[in-house]
């Protein structure tokens, strides 16, 4: 299964918009989004190249300009994002399931300086 | 009340108990674990986390058995069900009240034996009703309480399993190697998958059949070779140690048990502990406890760093300083802030534990109150009338029995054979043996420590052809139990009696009416009734313009075996039956008993409480006679009034006298009557027979001839034996002498003149 995270509210709109019409450029992309929000062209062009660096996106450089196809396929980020909205909603459950090295719950900047502290003191001796 | 109609009463009021009983033996077994620990070496983590697993088993297995034995011991707890606020009747549940299901003193005049030996009835114990009363409540809630969890728990169930798969990826080599040689030198036989996961924040084991060391892509990059393998090794002392198994009995005790802060406890430190394990385990293989400790710092920055959500400051950061310093081997001073914290939290647990052992200890002396497994059987109507048969008969000594309308000789009940609950009331000498099996058999078989559910096991044989059936789960109701009632007592069948005075019939008792008294006490002086209303005690006149007299008499007349309990304790029947049904208020008119003045309520209120305290004082009043002894004593003695003498405000007045004979001249004589002291502190009040003849000497004395009486006016009952001639009497007697008396007898055995006296 994938390992890349799963989109944002903003990319996936974007997705939705691959997904819907097939390979597209950054323009076609952007004059559909356009028409459902006000949004600047840069602003699309600097998403796309986030999510084709994140891996979301494919780009063929072959053809000028760029063409973006998206790295999964729809039922399958769907799919992702359900597992996604599971460990957030039961996570504190499953918590309790599994074993781990560190704490359940992440500690404080405060507590982990202490820590710190305690180790480096240890170090000098 | 329709929230109980589900579930089952009786199950409510098992898992009410044990629910209840867990608090404090949650309280007794975090103490324990607490002493245990204080004594273990922090460095121990391995003990101290058997002694742990062991305390939350003990915990588990207490809590289990307090359930079963609750079973077991339905007596002590049924005490409570037959008595307390709420009775399962049918399907539903209705708050009890004493008069519904017909009852004891239906049985014949020749049963009046059983007011020998009665015993305070349970009501004596009503203290503890609004405990009892939580225990359905109780049980719902955490009925309810379990079944959230458990879907809280599945979806967490699914949310790892999801956890496997979600962002994964298989380890790179390099990271397999270094694990599986980890492995090998743990000696680790279990199979295992090692994962990179782009999800998780820290390195994790899921899975128990096939379980898999998650990683966190963050480690790998921001993890130093040394620290990673630490990491591994610590994760996979978890495989290697089983605690997933341990984890997941953790959870089941942290459901069942989640209202219980000593299982909060227990668990957090069992998860404290298992890490701290882990550590020990993984510093061994890895030898570099600096390294380690590293290790877990670093994977907390990375998580810092791979996250903006807040952190909330709970225990896991005192936890995990606390366990850094474990490792790093500083015992610092959070070692005693946290012995501090363990010391605050064990005089807390004392608190709470002396709070629910005397709420439990209550409890449980009701329980001993009810549980009369040992002692003869002695009916006392305190337990729901029910049963599994439709009807009882006798075939000499041995009962038949009528189950689904055929009729079988029954061989067990529950597994308590059949002779053998005969035997129990027969060696009881019980009255009305054949009677108490047909229709107290919940009664008999709680007495006999096997108190009956909603359903019995039944073990019947066929009548002709002596074929063995088993029905695993009979019915008992009170709609079998009145069958059979029915069926030995056809004349109970009568129709209900019209509400007009002119049909007044014999009176027999039939336990239908409301049972309501005006008055909280009644005692007799003779067939004088006096009564308690409102904390003072009155001679009674007349109670709806109907004069106390005439409904005794007509109890009387009707030979009814214990006139005076059934005014005390049914009057409201009484009175129905003479056409005189009596409502929510009656009038009374009464009589001081200093100054003979008149008063009349026009509104006593009838209530349920006065009646209950009416047969409370009856069954304890210690001059009460037995209702007995009007068998014993059947002759009214037409004694006469002979000679007198008091101190000046002294008085002794004889109101009446039985015996086995009508003459006083030999036999056993009961006197009653009226006593008023004022020339004393005490007395001693004796009935004897002084000799007419000197070689007689002075007749036989024994306890039953004299009572001590203070100051005051009272009433007596005395028994004299006669047998020797010479003149009864009933006198005081001090220290040293008799200081007056009264004479009494029949025929020539009346002294008429006193000693000394000229008329």
């Amino acid at each position: 299964m994938s390992k890349t995270a799963a989109p944002t509210t903003a990319e996936l709109a974007i997705l939705r918009v691959l997904w819907s019409r097939g390979p597209s450029t950054v323009r076609q992309i952007h004059n559909i989004m356009r028409e459902e929000r006000d949004i600047g062209y840069s602003t699309t062009l600097k998403m796309v190249q986030i999510m084709a660096e994140k891996g979301l996106l494919l780009k063929d450089g072959s053809v000028r300009p760029q063409v973006f196809t998206p790295a999964h396929a729809e039922a399958r980020t769907q799919l992702q994002l359900i597992d996604e909205l599971i460990q957030r909603a039961f996570g504190g459950s499953a918590s309790k399931l599994v074993l781990r090295a560190a704490a359940a719950k992440r500690i404080t900047p405060e507590e982990l300086a202490e820590i710190k502290k305690l180790i480096e003191q240890e170090n000098k001796r | 009340m329709t929230l109980y109609s589900g579930m089952s009463m009786e199950l409510a009021y098992r898992f009410g108990w044990a629910l209840l009983n867990s608090l404090w033996e949650g309280v007794a077994v975090a103490v324990v674990i607490g002493i245990v620990l204080a004594a273990v070496p922090r460095r121990a983590a391995r003990a101290r986390y058997i002694v742990l697993v062991v305390g939350m088993l003990a915990l588990l297995v207490a809590f289990a058995t307090t359930r079963i034995a609750g079973c077991e011991q339905l007596p002590g707890q049924s005490a409570d069900f037959g008595k307390s606020a709420w009775v399962a009747r049918g399907n539903e549940v209705i708050p009890s009240l004493d008069h519904f299901g017909d009852s004891h003193e239906n049985r014949a005049p020749s049963d009046g034996a059983i007011g020998f030996n009665r015993q305070p009835p349970i009501d004596g114990v009503r203290s503890n009703n609004w405990i009892e009363s939580l225990y359905p409540t109780v049980a719902v809630i955490w009925f309810c309480g379990i079944a959230l969890l458990a879907v809280w728990r599945v979806a967490g169930w699914l949310a790892v399993q999801r956890m496997r798969v979600l962002r994964t990826e298989s380890a790179p080599s390099p990271i397999l190697l270094i694990a599986h040689r980890l492995a090998e030198r743990l000696r680790l036989t279990h199979s295992f998958e090692v994962f990179i996961s782009h999800f998780v924040e820290t390195p994790m084991v899921i899975g128990l059949l096939r379980p898999v060391i998650l990683i966190p892509a963050s480690a790998l990059s921001g993890l130093a070779p040394a620290q990673l393998e630490a990491i591994l090794a610590h994760e996979l002392a978890h495989i290697w140690r089983h605690d997933y198994v341990v984890n997941l009995l953790q959870i089941l005790v942290e459901t069942v048990m989640f209202y219980h802060p000593a299982v909060w406890w227990i668990s957090s430190r069992i998860r404290l502990e298992r890490e701290q394990a882990c550590d020990d385990i993984a510093i061994e293989l890895c030898a570099d406890r600096r390294a380690y400790a590293s290790a877990l710092v670093a994977i907390e920055e990375l998580r810092a760093i791979g996250s903006l959500a807040l952190a909330a400051r709970g225990t896991s950061g005192r936890q995990m300083l606390a366990r850094i310093q474990r490792i790093l081997g500083t015992t610092a001073t959070t070692g005693q802030r946290e012995r501090q914290w363990g010391l605050s939290g064990i005089v807390a647990a004392f608190i709470v534990a002396s709070v629910c052992v005397a709420l439990i200890h209550s409890q449980t002396t009701r329980a001993d109150s009810g549980t009369a497994a040992t002692g003869p059987f002695i009916i006392r109507n305190d337990a729901p009338k029910l049963s599994p048969f439709t009807a009882v008969r006798w075939n000499g000594e041995m009962p038949e029995v009528q189950f689904s309308g055929s009729w079988y000789r029954p061989v067990s009940i529950n597994d308590m054979s059949a002779d053998r609950i005969i035997a129990y009331l027969r060696g009881s000498n019980d009255f009305a043996p054949e009677r108490h099996f047909a229709e107290d058999i919940v009664e008999v078989m709680r007495d006999m420590g096997n108190q009956p559910g909603n359903t019995v096991k039944l073990e019947l044989e066929m009548l002709d052809n002596h074929q063995l059936v088993t029905i695993p789960d009979a019915p008992m109701t009170e709609e079998n139990r009145r069958a059979a009632h029915k069926f030995d007592h056809p004349a109970d069948a009568r129709p209900a009696l019209p509400g007009n005075g002119s049909s007044a019939q014999p009176f027999s008792l039939r336990n239908d009416a409301l049972r309501l008294s005006p008055f909280t006490a009644v005692r007799w002086a003779g067939d004088a009734s006096q009564v308690q209303v409102n904390g003072t005690w009155y001679d009674l006149i007349s109670i709806n313009d109907v004069p106390a007299e005439k409904i005794l008499d007509y109890l009387k007349q009707s030979n009814d075996f214990a006139p005076q309990k059934h005014f005390a304790e049914d009057l409201v029947e009484v009175m129905r039956d003479m056409g005189l049904q009596p409502g929510q208020t009656v009038k009374l008119d009464l009589k001081t008993l200093d100054t003979a003045q008149v008063v009349t309520i026009p509104d006593a209120p009838m209530t349920e409480e006065n009646r209950r305290s009416a047969l409370r004082s009856a069954d304890s009043a210690p001059t009460s006679q037995p209702a007995a002894a009007d068998d014993i004593f059947r002759f009214d003695v037409p004694f006469q009034q002979g000679a007198t003498k008091f101190l000046d405000g002294d008085q002794i007045t004889v109101t009446s006298v039985k015996g086995t004979s009508p003459d006083m001249q030999g036999g056993i004589f009961c006197i009653k009557g009226r006593y008023k002291l004022t020339s004393q502190d005490k007395a001693t009040l004796a009935a004897c027979v002084c000799a007419s003849d000197a070689k007689d000497g002075v007749g036989p004395w024994n306890d039953a001839q004299t009572m001590t009486v203070q100051k005051g006016t009272g009433t007596f009952t005395l028994l004299l034996p006669v047998s020797i001639k010479g003149w009864p009497h009933v006198s005081f007697y001090g220290e040293t002498n008799d200081f007056g008396g009264s004479y009494i007898g029949t025929g020539d055995w009346v002294l008429r003149k006193w000693w000394g006296s000229k008329d």
